[in-house]
Formats: C-alpha cells, structure tokens, sequence
C-alpha cells in the first residue's frame, strides 16, 4: 500500500513560460508561447464571438492569424511592458486591437470588386449559457482553461510519481461531483477501488489530492502571473468572475 | 473527466475548483459520518485500547466479573450507568491520539465526538472531571457537537444532559 507523506511539489517558477517565451532561441521562444497560448484560445475565440459578433467559423481564423502572425511573427509578448497589467488583460486588448485593424482592412477592401465582407462588431448572447453576459465569455472561458490546465497538470504529476490513486480518489469525490454533477463515491468503494487500508486512509489521500490540485491551480496561473501576489489575486479575480457569471 | 465537462459546467459549480481552502473543505458525507460513528461505538475497547494499556484485558475482565451489563464495545462504556472512570480516560487518550495523528484509524469529527463524549460520561455519570477544560469551552463544545445532524441519539441525549450540567454548575 502507498503512503501519503507530502505531495510531491510542482514547479514554483513563476512566469516561467511566458519567461521562457522572452529567451534569445526564437524556437523555443515560438514553441513556449505556442504551448500557453494554445490554452487560452478557447477564450479568444469566446470573446470575438460573443462580445464582437464574429462568426464562429470566421473568430477561428482571426484567433489563428492573431497568435500566428501578431504574437508569433511579430513577437508581440517579449516586446511587452510587463508592468502595463495582467497578460489576460493584455491579450484581450491586443485582439481588440487586431480584431479592429483587420475588420477596418476587410471594409476597405469591400469597396475594390471581388472582395468580401469579414465581420460585424456587434455583441450577441445566443450561444452563451442562460445569464451569462457576452462581456463575460473571455474571462469565464479563461477560468476554465485554467481550471483544465491544472487538472491536467494535476493527472500528469500523479502519473509520474505512480500515485494515480490520488487522482482516482479526487476524480471520485470532487471532479465527477463538480464538473459532472455525479454523485460522490462513498469511502467504502474508494476502498476497493484503489487498495486503500481503510475509509479513513482514502481520506487522507484526498486530503493531499485536494493540496496538489491546488498547488496546480497556483501552478498554472503563475505561468502567466508576475509573482505570488499576482498568482494569487488572479485566482481570486478569476473566482469572483465565475461567481458573478453563474449568478 | 472530458474537456466538455469543463466547457459545459456552469461558473457556479467551477468555483468551487477555484477554491485552495482544501483543508477547510468537508471530507466526509453526513450518513458516512453517521456510519462510521455506529462502527466506532460497536468496536471492542481491546480493538483500539489495548496499545494504550496493555493491562485493559486484564481489567476488563475483572470489571465484567463485578459489574452488570458487561463492557465489551465502546457503547457499552459510554451508555453504561456506571462506566469506569479509568477506561473513560483510556478512550479520551485514544481520541485524542486521533486528532493528532494524521494516519488515524477516525475521521476528527468521529475522535472529536468520543472525546467529549467520554469527558462528559464521566462528568454526568461520575461527577468526575477528566479535562482541564473550563465549563464555557465545555459548553462550546457540546454546542459544536450536538449541531452534528449525523450524530446518534443516545450520544446526543448525553450531550444534553451534560449541556444541562454545565448549566446548572
């Protein structure tokens, strides 16, 4: 039977991809910012959508050609001023901006023959959840990669370190119940299912789940945070955004 | 877990992985506690006793000899009319080896409840005081406890009478 001393411990670097993303190699600097913004697409793509009006098909594109050519190409993040704000704050008003850029060369290019339209910058709801304001879809769809990116980091750790009981244990008793409303698996099932010694020792093991998602949680957020105080008031901020969401 | 289920799952629900206070999160369902309680009181004293006192056989057996209803379980200790003082502190000893021992056969809530259960049975029953505790940090803890909906119903009626003990002192 495994013990359940501390949990091992993720890396703490802070802002580590997007510092990553400012090293000299322009490959590993692309594929580190790949890697990040590869996250958060889901929220760029959500704020065009449903704040800007842009068609489904249409935000892919312009999502695309925005981490390709704006942030990639032209290095965008490594040439940033950091102490301007957050990156999530940054990123939305960079596509903002080429979102308004590209709509405005679309437009001049309707008026020459054989061109077509783009996009209309109109917010619009259908689509989003009952409640939910379209100034909301970036900053919720945000949360959630983060959420995703921990969990996933979360597994990961537990497969590394062959302690996947751990994730068993907090898939059963807080992911399932929370992301997919399944009720919570009683202790005894716990038991059987990953050899625990007693119901008491499958707490415990939750316990130190419940310590490394958070830890992940910390984990991801500080890949994109400044420093602790950052990690922390964007967990925070991010909190209160889905609260006030799901209100 | 799909990444549908997080794209799908209302903000609501996803606060709640938002939230680091795992520590201050519920481990345990009310009925599982309410179980584990009932398994706690039916276990034999010699179970969890023993490597506390290596003499409780030994005294258990002189005390079944004399006294009747026999003492075997933990119920048996805590419900009897007139329970042993000496085994009233093995079992808060034991309880209060589980709140600080982190690989503890009990939950807190279950090692917190036999605590003072086994402080109060020896105050009501014995009018014999095995805490240094004061009667308002007594009170505040029956309080805690009898606010537990899974606790059983003759553990809350000692919990009462002890509330009206304390009352009156």
């Amino acid at each position: 039977m495994p013990s359940f001393g501390p949990a091992d411990r993720f890396p703490v670097t802070q802002w580590s991809l997007v510092a990553r993303a400012g090293q000299d190699d322009p490959e590993l600097r692309r594929k580190a910012l790949g890697e990040l913004l590869g996250r958060y697409v889901p929220a760029l793509r959500a704020h065009l959508v449903y704040r800007k009006g842009v068609a489904e098909e249409k935000a892919d594109d312009l999502v695309q050609e925005f981490v390709a050519d704006k942030i990639l190409e032209k290095d965008l993040i490594s040439r940033a001023d950091r102490s301007l704000g957050k990156l999530r704050t940054f990123l939305l008003t960079a596509l903002d901006r080429f979102a308004a850029n590209q709509f405005r060369d679309q437009q001049a290019q309707k008026r020459s023959p054989g061109k077509g339209r783009m996009v209309a910058l109109d917010e619009r709801a259908d689509g989003l959840p009952l409640g939910q304001r379209p100034s909301e879809a970036f900053d919720v769809a945000w949360a959630r990669s983060v959420i995703k990116e921990a969990l996933r980091q979360m597994r990961t750790e537990c497969e590394t370190s062959d302690r996947m009981q751990l994730w068993g244990v907090f898939e059963c008793r807080v992911v399932g119940p929370t992301l997919e409303g399944a009720p919570a698996v009683d202790y005894g099932t716990l038991v059987e299912r990953f050899g625990f010694r007693s119901p008491t020792q499958a707490s415990n093991a939750l316990t130190t789940a419940k310590r490394m998602y958070a830890r992940a949680l910390r984990c991801a957020v500080g890949e994109y945070a400044q420093d602790e105080h950052e990690v922390e008031a964007e967990i925070a901020e991010l909190k209160e955004i889905l609260g006030r969401a799901g209100r | 877990m799909s990444n549908d289920d997080i794209r799908q799952s209302d903000p609501i629900s996803l606060t709640h992985m938002m939230d680091l206070d795992a520590a201050g999160q519920h481990l345990w369902e009310p009925d599982e506690l309410e179980s584990i309680l009932a398994h706690q009181l039916a276990t034999p004293l010699e179970c969890d006793l023993l490597s506390l006192n290596a003499g409780l056989t030994a005294r258990l057996d002189e005390l079944n000899a004399a006294c009747r209803p026999p003492i075997a379980t933990f119920a048996d200790l805590l419900y009897h009319a007139e329970p042993p003082t000496d085994l009233l502190e093995l079992t808060k000893t034991f309880a209060k080896s589980c709140r600080t021992n982190r690989n503890a056969p009990l939950p807190d809530e279950i090692s917190t409840v036999l605590y003072f259960l086994s402080i109060i049975v020896a105050l009501v029953k014995c009018d014999h005081r095995i805490t240094r505790m004061d009667d308002a940090a007594l009170r505040y803890s029956l309080d805690w406890a009898l606010r537990q909906p899974w606790l059983d119903g003759a553990s809350r009626a000692l919990f009462q009478q002890g509330q009206e003990r304390l009352g009156s002192s």
